[in-house]
């Protein structure tokens, strides 16, 4: 027989034993998840983690991490102290790093929206600055991404010749460097075309010339990356190619050894100061002690890219930083053409010499220089001190750099003719310009000349301004232009639905005589639209 | 440190966001990308009456009003309205300013009215222009739209100061077309006789034995030839090919001005 109640006693009392079991089991197999996803970590572990406690089992379950989690194991399991110091690497080779992975995300982006071919492709960029909500941004952001990139990768270079931690067995991973900074050059100028505008179509059109100066090779080459004689449409899909996809995947192969040469391998150079100064040994203990990957390396790293997208997006709110001219034409050279900033020092070569000697062969032997830097310099010592020569040197060569970029800029060691000039400052072909930028009101009909009382366009202050600024620009230049007049014509063209102008043309003209070709005149004539918000920049 | 670190992270991460989400709500919210929109189109004008300027103005005129006899205006009234409809276009009028542009009239469609031709401009058949050209030339063209008057030659309205009669004149002969026929210089056509030295060439007209006009003195020449083109056909050139109807069309000043202007060309 059995004994119903006592059934029921002991089932209740089983099923109270479990109940208190439960959360205690239900805990258990979220740890075990946990651990499964973590490579090990417990939940308990992880909140130290974050409260930057100590671990919370032995051995310390941190470095398990670091051999067992694909991710983690990339990374390095510590530190010394002095090594991690912000003013040895300040954080340059991270923010390379970093920067390189917003170009991916924002970039992903921007080809959803981008078609390489040149019918399309500007049409393409108009329509995500107007019509893709955070369009613009990302454009942007992109923009903003890329030049810092190039300008930390260079600076992370600057840093680690100056710290002399490229020497001994960092000599290969300097080498990976050098690979890196011209794969970083190449993207950012694959990138450069994209947008289809004049800025783009130039800058390219004369770096791919560069090309063609190579001796022997240089025509395939030209024509290997235009895909004809001139960019057009095959040009635009290689440059695009290269800018989305060969060149990143080889990015991101050449990063990742260069990076695992030093998280796994040689480890950041100490200060030389700690390495081979004399230092208080108490201090010299604390210099070396081991800083751990986990937690105090990620967190600083998850905090950077905090701060850094802050900064980031701030920035672009306020300034937007992509520019756009017009669209890309083949038949007009602009007066100024302008290399990407981080080729003018290319440019100003130029100006100076050969295309062949200027462009192709010296470049390549300061790129060549750079990578043999650590087999040239066999100096074992790291301290400044003992390091005066490499460090003038490196001083000179940065400024050498900064002279030759100011002549690669468009005015640079180039004569234009004094009117072309003239006109090109007030009115240029890209950008705005001072007449662009009057305030529409201030554009009254009339004819005005430098000669003129200009008094009777007191009540215009703008367009007062250019034409005292005309007169004053042809007064400078009165030896080469015998006189000179200025003329500013400015007439309606269309007229909006209310009757108001909303179009007017200008025209800007300068006479003067030439002592040998008689009588010369220089005019632009360019429309104004009330809406187009030419704005200073 | 670390807490501090994490602490401070969350506060950047959030400003960041609402920074995100201030962009997010101006782009998706406001006005903001239709303002951006406008500029776009404002700016579309700008080249496309950069390029109308250059390429059209001597046949369609400056101000889009045409030449009689030879091109349609196209800032009328009627082509916004009812063009279409005539030649039964079933498309948009932006499709067919843009696909007229670009392929060119190499018959015109109504001969008795504008006689002449149009070459063919997108480069995709052979033209100079690229389509984002022929794009920028659609959006000044329609532009119009909202101002076009009815019929035709509706007054310009007179230049601020007082130009001089040879200043007026010079203006006329761009604006009348003139230009599209007549060379000045190098600039200009050929469909009419150069008109480099027009005055030289009227002092040896009037002397000319086959000179039946009136015209004494090359002024009262050259008045004739703008009033009644066929009074004197110079030889090498066909009759009644340049339109007899500036008389009509022009107001008093204006031949005054051509005259006096066109006088000064020796
Ligand atoms: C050589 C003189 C000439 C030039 C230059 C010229 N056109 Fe034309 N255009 C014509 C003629 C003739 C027609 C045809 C009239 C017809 O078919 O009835 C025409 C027709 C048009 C039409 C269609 C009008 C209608 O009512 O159907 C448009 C639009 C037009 N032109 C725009 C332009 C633009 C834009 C340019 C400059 C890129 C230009 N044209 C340059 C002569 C010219
Ligand atoms: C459709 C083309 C056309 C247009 C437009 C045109 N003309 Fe003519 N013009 C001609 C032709 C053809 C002749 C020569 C035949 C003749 O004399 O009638 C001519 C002749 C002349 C002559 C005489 C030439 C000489 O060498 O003495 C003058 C003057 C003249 N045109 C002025 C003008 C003026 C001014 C205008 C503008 C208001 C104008 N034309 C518009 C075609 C044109
Ligand atoms: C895309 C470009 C690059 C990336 C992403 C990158 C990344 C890194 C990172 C993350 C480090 C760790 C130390 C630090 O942050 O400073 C590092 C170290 C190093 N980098 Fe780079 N780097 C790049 C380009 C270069 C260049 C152009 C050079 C030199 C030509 C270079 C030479 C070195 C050397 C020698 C070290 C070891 C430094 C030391 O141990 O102190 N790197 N790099």
């Amino acid at each position: 027989m059995v004994n119903l109640g006592e059934l029921r006693n002991t089932a209740m009392q089983k099923i109270s034993e479990m109940r208190a079991e439960l959360p205690v089991k239900a805990a258990e197999m979220l740890d075990q998840r946990i651990r499964a996803i973590t490579a090990g970590l417990s939940a308990n572990e992880l909140r130290a983690i974050t409260r930057g406690e100590s671990p919370t089992e032995k051995p310390n379950p941190r470095y398990k991490l670091q051999t067992k989690s694909f991710l983690f194991h990339l990374r390095p399991r510590y530190y010394q102290r002095a090594s991690t110091w912000f003013s040895h690497t300040f954080r340059l080779g991270w923010l390379s790093v970093f920067t390189f992975f917003v170009e991916t995300f924002t970039g992903i982006i921007l080809m959803v929206f981008y078609t390489p071919i040149p019918t399309q492709a500007y049409a393409d960029i108009l329509n995500i600055m107007a019509n893709v909500p955070f369009g613009r941004f990302m454009r942007d952001l992109h923009r903003l991404g890329a030049e810092m990139m190039v300008i930390s990768v260079f600076l992370h270079m600057v840093r680690v010749y100056f710290t002399g931690s490229y020497k001994g067995e960092r000599s290969f991973t300097w080498l990976t460097g050098v690979v890196l900074l011209l794969l970083t050059l190449l993207l950012s100028f694959s990138g450069y075309l994209l947008p289809w505008d004049q800025l783009a179509y130039w800058a390219v059109t004369i770096g791919t010339s560069m090309a063609e100066a190579m001796p022997v090779i240089g025509t395939q080459v030209n024509l290997l990356l235009r895909g004809a004689p001139d960019i057009g449409a095959g040009g635009l899909l290689r440059f695009y190619l290269l800018h989305v996809l060969f060149v990143p995947l080889i990015a991101i192969l050449v990063i990742s050894i260069h990076y695992y040469k030093v998280s796994r391998e040689h480890s950041i150079s100490l200060p030389a100061s700690v390495e081979e100064g004399e230092m208080d040994p108490a201090e010299k203990k604390k210099a070396l002690e081991r800083v751990d990957f986990i937690p105090d390396l990620i967190t600083h790293e998850i905090f950077l890219t905090s701060l850094v997208t802050f900064i980031m997006v701030l920035f672009v709110l306020f300034i937007p930083i992509a520019p756009l001219e017009t669209h890309a034409n083949y038949n007009a050279t602009p007066l100024d053409t302008e290399a990407p900033w981080y080729f003018l020092w290319v440019q100003g070569m130029l100006k100076l010499g050969d295309k062949t000697l200027m462009g192709v062969i010296l470049p390549g032997a300061i790129f060549t220089l750079l990578a043999a830097i650590p087999y040239i310099d066999r100096n074992p010592s790291r301290l400044a001190r003992n390091r005066k020569l490499e460090i003038t040197l490196g001083i000179l060569f940065i400024a050498l750099l900064g002279v030759l970029s100011y002549f690669g800029t468009p005015k640079a060691l180039i004569e234009q003719p004094p009117a072309t000039r003239i006109v090109q400052d007030m009115i240029p072909q890209e950008g705005e310009g001072e007449v662009r930028t009057l305030p529409f009101s201030q554009l009254k009909v009339g004819r005005y000349t430098t000669d003129m009382d200009f008094a009777t366009v007191n009540g215009t202050p703008g367009l007062k301004q250019v034409m005292v600024d005309l007169q004053q620009k042809i007064k400078q230049k009165a030896d080469k232009l015998p006189g000179a007049k200025g003329t500013v014509e400015i007439a309606d063209v269309q007229v909006d639905g209310s009757g108001q102008t909303e179009l007017k043309q200008v025209i800007m003209r300068i006479a003067w005589t030439d002592p040998q070709r008689g009588d010369q005149v220089y005019e632009k004539v360019i429309f104004l639209h009330r809406d187009a918000a030419h704005t200073a920049k | 440190m670390i807490r501090l670190q994490i602490t401070l992270g969350l506060v950047l991460i959030l400003a960041a966001s609402t920074v995100v989400l201030i962009i997010g709500v101006r782009d998706i919210a406001t006005d903001h990308l239709t303002r951006v929109q406008d500029e776009q189109h404002a700016r579309s004008v700008e080249v496309g009456a950069d390029l109308f300027y250059i390429n059209c103005s001597r046949c369609h005129g400056e101000d889009g009003k045409g030449t009689a006899g030879l091109c349609p205006p196209l800032n009328d009234r009627t082509f916004f309205e009812s063009r279409l409809k005539d030649i039964g276009y079933a498309g948009t009028l932006r499709a067919y300013v843009n696909s007229v542009i670009s392929s060119g009239r190499p018959v015109s469609t109504r001969p008795q009215l504008y006689a002449g031709q149009m070459p063919t401009w997108s480069n995709v058949y052979g033209g100079p222009l690229r389509p984002d050209q022929i794009d920028n030339l659609t959006d000044f063209i329609l532009n119009w739209q909202a101002t076009a008057m009815s019929g035709a030659q509706p007054a310009k309205p007179e230049p601020e100061k007082a130009a001089s009669p040879e200043d007026l004149g010079k203006q006329v002969f761009q604006r009348a077309a003139c230009i599209a026929c007549h060379a000045i210089g190098n600039n200009g056509g050929a469909v009419g006789p150069n008109l480099t030295k027009v005055a030289d060439d009227a002092q040896k007209f009037i002397a000319d034995p086959n000179y039946k006009g009136q015209a004494k003195t090359p002024q009262d020449f050259i008045r004739e030839s703008i009033m009644n083109p066929n009074a004197f056909v110079v030889p090498g050139f066909q009759p009644n090919i340049m339109p007899q109807n500036f008389g009509q069309t022009l107001k008093p000043n204006e031949i005054d001005g051509l005259v006096a202007y066109l006088s000064t060309l020796k």
